[in-house]
């Protein structure tokens, strides 16, 4: 089932046959937990496009702007410009340690030809995150 | 005989005319900004208003918008690709100009125009500041380019 409103861009997806359920992620990083961030913290994303890129948060309440966001959605964490998202990175894992934070959502960048055209000189991208206690939130489900 | 020459009340009356004729040159050729031009995604955008420029691009899952605001922040619009649209429903008012069909609809606040210009794809034109006709007349320059959407 697919939220995309309030704080949550989400996903829950059935453990089946077609998925491996791992404690490790695609670019081998241990995930046994999760954690809270702060203005300045320091986190990693992994992102099937832009591969693991670390850097500090530059928001921990974001207004993702409508459209293309449905209005009214809040609560998310809006990276510094070390870690951008490009197409393809959406759902992607973001990490502090062996800690996950967050869900790769979306992106904003001053490049008018768009995320996707990221890295350009003289324009920065960043990531949006929707909050891993946001994303399991009402769920059931924790990490551990 | 040598002509007589034209007095300079004259040629200022030439240049009034002129100047009627060029500022009368049909809507879309007035206060075009020079950010106007070719964005991400497939978007082409000629007719951005005088005075707005292009702040950022956002994107998520099939849609990305590229905003334009005026300097001053005092006014905005935004110009949006969204894929997968047959999902959607597009209610709203139907607008022919040009032998395009925009639909323009109050969707969160908004006005918004929306064109489907087919296989799947609807560009939306939207803005919290501007009225319906100045959305229309932006909506009319956008196009777009499957070629140049990856």
């Amino acid at each position: 089932m697919w939220t995309f409103s309030g704080n949550a861009d989400r996903q829950i997806m059935p453990a089946t046959a077609l998925y491996t359920v791992s404690r490790y992620l695609v670019n081998g990083q241990l995930i046994n937990g999760q954690t809270s961030l702060f203005v300045g913290s320091w986190f990693c994303k992994y992102g099937k496009t832009s591969g693991t890129r670390c850097g500090y948060v530059d928001s921990i309440n974001f207004h993702p702007p409508s459209p293309p966001y449905p209005a009214g959605m809040y609560d998310f964490i809006l990276a510094n410009t070390q870690i951008p998202a490009i197409g393809g990175d959406s759902g992607g894992p973001s990490y502090q340690l062996s800690k996950a934070v967050g869900i790769t959502s979306g992106c904003t960048t001053t490049d008018p030809l768009g995320c996707d055209a990221w890295p350009r000189a003289g324009y920065w991208n960043k990531a949006f995150i929707t909050k891993i206690g946001n994303a399991l939130s009402g769920t059931g489900y924790g990490l551990y | 005989m040598k002509p007589k020459r034209m007095p300079i009340v004259g040629w200022l009356a030439v240049g009034v005319v002129l100047l009627s004729v060029w500022s009368c040159d049909g809507a879309h050729d007035q206060g075009q900004d020079t950010t106007a031009g070719e964005f991400g995604d497939g978007i082409t955008i000629t007719g951005i208003p005088d005075g707005f420029a292009f702040t950022v691009a956002v994107g998520v899952g099939g849609s990305s918008s590229f905003m334009f605001a005026t300097a001053d922040g005092s006014a905005e619009f935004s110009v949006t690709r969204r894929l997968s649209a047959p999902s959607m429903s597009i209610q709203g008012r139907h607008v022919t100009r040009d032998g395009r069909v925009f639909t323009v609809a109050q969707v969160e606040g908004q006005t918004r125009t929306v064109e489907d210009v087919g296989n799947g794809v609807l560009i939306e034109v939207a803005s919290r500041t501007l009225d319906t006709e100045s959305l229309l007349d932006i909506a009319e320059t956008v196009t777009y380019d499957p070629a140049r959407d990856p």
